[in-house]
């Protein structure tokens, strides 16, 4: 295993070997590393090319690119807290790339002053697989307008293409204009504790996506509060992909997606406890098939709640929601089971306009069911699906069952309470997951996302919608869980 | 760039006071762009509007003048 050194100051015989003798940018390190490598970039390393810089890392994941906190220590012991070290493009209209397998970390990374569509960042580009890192790393758009300049996340994704992970850790970006954004293109994308400089200038869109891209990506933990941009994600691009924001602080009056999907495939956009203020249980779905919102007026009396505060959703179709085959799928209502070898009913109250085709306007089982997933085997966790909808598409349909469940109405005309259930025998201890289903295009109905009926779930437990479980401990404590919904 | 903008707010407040808000901008060639966001209870809903219309003529310009 050899380290090298990179030094911009350097002047000695460019080896690499130690800091007198350090390779002056850390392509030239590159070009001799290994995946077994650490590169060590000194604190007052500063680079300024005026052409392309690329990266091109090693074709297997091990390489260590480290700002270190010195420039004579040897080997250095600490690294850079704040990224000193940094690499820029400068004046040319040449775009600043990392391909390959590395982690990263502690850099300053800036890319060309010219406004040209050229003088983008790509961070995992070109026909390979990439296994990226980048960890406490400043990320700054060096030019100040031009639509082509954007940080582009992963490569577009064709039949050269390998296997993509990128993940950015605690990494700060900085824009230049209103027209700059994170584009992201390919592979499997995660952010966690990244955060947004005030100091620079505000995006209208924070997040685009790359036509035919195909992204699994997670943000989560981030604050993107720096600025106050007008839209989270751009959602008009034909491509694939679930997108999750999770546990993030935003702007206040930001727009969570700019746009609409262009079919099914697109995915869905998920909004999880995400907000500008200290609420734990805002929630946005944003799909093909229309979206579903975190409402705290229009609420049932014993439904959901966070234990402070009521809930439900908010489903509101678009007209490209439609039985069979493109509804609206509620988020995943999860309970825990304990009952098994008997038969248990999970019920969802619903309210809406009597929007329906049924009597005096009640929805009907090819227009709204619920559908639960639960262990039907004894000897292995094999599960099964239960729904109510109508048994086939050329069933007659039939009104869903009324409810005499206590709702807060506020600005429904003419409210209509009723009730999806289903009865089902566990054979395994284990979660019950449900989802609600809308078909009927255009229709706004409001759905308590608490599974009722069920033994035991109707005392000293809290559901929090979304993907946590909380149950109490009757003598006292709390066991939180967590399922992984998406990623 | 955007020619006009209006807003529609919820009828009624959530339960920490803020609203659901509907903005509908349209452009010079006619297409429309609708945002919807959770605004604070002192917003200023007008302002806001103004923001979002400022960003997305920003936008614009710069993608036709590519």
């Amino acid at each position: 295993m050899t380290d090298y050194y990179v030094r911009s100051a350097a002047a000695g015989t460019g080896t690499g070997a130690d800091w007198t003798n350090a390779f002056t940018t850390i392509t030239a390190a590159l070009a001799v590393a290994t995946n077994a490598s650490k590169i060590y970039v000194a604190d007052d390393h500063a680079v300024t090319a005026g052409a392309a810089i690329t990266w091109t890392c090693p074709t297997s994941p091990g390489l260590q690119i480290l700002g270190v906190n010195t420039h004579t220590s040897t080997p250095p012991t600490g690294l850079a807290s704040t990224p000193s070290a940094v690499e820029q493009v400068g004046a040319s209209s040449s775009a600043f790339s990392i391909a390959g397998y590395a982690y990263i970390e502690g850099l300053k990374i800036v890319s060309a002053t010219n406004n040209s569509a050229a003088a983008v960042m790509n961070i995992g580009s070109g026909n390979l697989g990439h296994g990226l890192v980048l960890k406490n790393c400043i990320l700054q758009l060096g030019n100040t307008g031009n639509a082509g300049s954007l940080i582009s996340v992963g490569p577009a994704i064709n039949s050269s293409v390998k296997d993509v992970s990128i993940e950015l850790r605690d990494c700060n970006f900085k824009f230049n204009n209103a027209v700059q954004t994170i584009r992201l293109q390919g592979g499997l994308i995660e952010m966690r504790g990244c955060s947004i400089d005030a100091a620079g200038s505000t995006p209208t869109t924070l997040f685009t996506r790359l036509a035919a891209g195909v992204v699994k990506g997670l943000v989560q933990d981030c604050d993107l509060s720096g600025v106050s941009f007008t839209n989270l994600i751009d959602i008009s691009t034909a491509c694939s992909g679930d997108i999750i924001f999770r546990n993030s602080k935003v702007p206040s009056s930001v727009s969570v997606t700019t746009g609409s999907m262009t079919g099914p495939g697109s995915g869905v956009v998920h909004f999880q406890n995400c907000d500008s203020s200290g609420t734990n249980y805002r929630l946005a779905d944003v799909s093909y098939a229309g979206s579903i919102l975190s409402e705290t007026t229009i609420v049932c009396t014993g439904g959901a709640t966070d234990g402070a505060t009521s809930l439900s959703w908010k489903m509101v179709t678009k007209a490209s929601s439609a039985y069979p085959a493109t509804p609206l799928y509620s988020p995943q209502i999860a309970v825990w089971n304990d009952t098994t070898g008997s038969s248990v009913t999970a019920t969802i109250e619903i309210v809406h306009d009597s929007v329906g085709a049924g009597a005096a306007g009640a929805l009907q089982n090819d227009e709204i069911w619920i559908e639960v997933d639960y262990i039907s085997s004894s000897g292995t966790p094999l599960g099964a699906r239960i729904d109510n909808k109508k048994s086939t598409v050329l069933t007659t349909a039939a009104d869903q069952a009324s409810s005499s469940a206590t709702w807060t109405t506020t600005g429904i005309v003419t409210p209509l309470k009723q009730k999806l259930s289903v009865t089902f025998t566990p054979q395994l201890k284990g979660f019950i997951l449900a989802k609600v289903v809308l078909a009927k295009a255009s229709k706004t109905v409001y759905i308590s996302p608490r599974l009722t009926d069920l033994p035991g779930n109707s005392v000293n437990q809290r559901q929090i919608p979304g993907d946590v479980y909380v149950n109490e401990i009757s003598g006292g404590g709390m066991i939180l869980t967590r399922l992984q919904t998406g990623m | 760039m955007i020619v006009s903008s209006t807003f529609v707010v919820d009828d009624y407040a959530q339960a920490d006071g803020r609203r659901y808000v509907t903005e509908t901008h349209v452009d010079g060639n006619g297409e429309s762009i609708t945002l919807s966001y959770l605004a604070n209870i002192d917003a200023d809903y007008d302002a806001i509007l103004v923001a979002h219309a400022q960003g997305i003529s920003a936008l614009q310009a710069e993608v036709m003048g590519d």
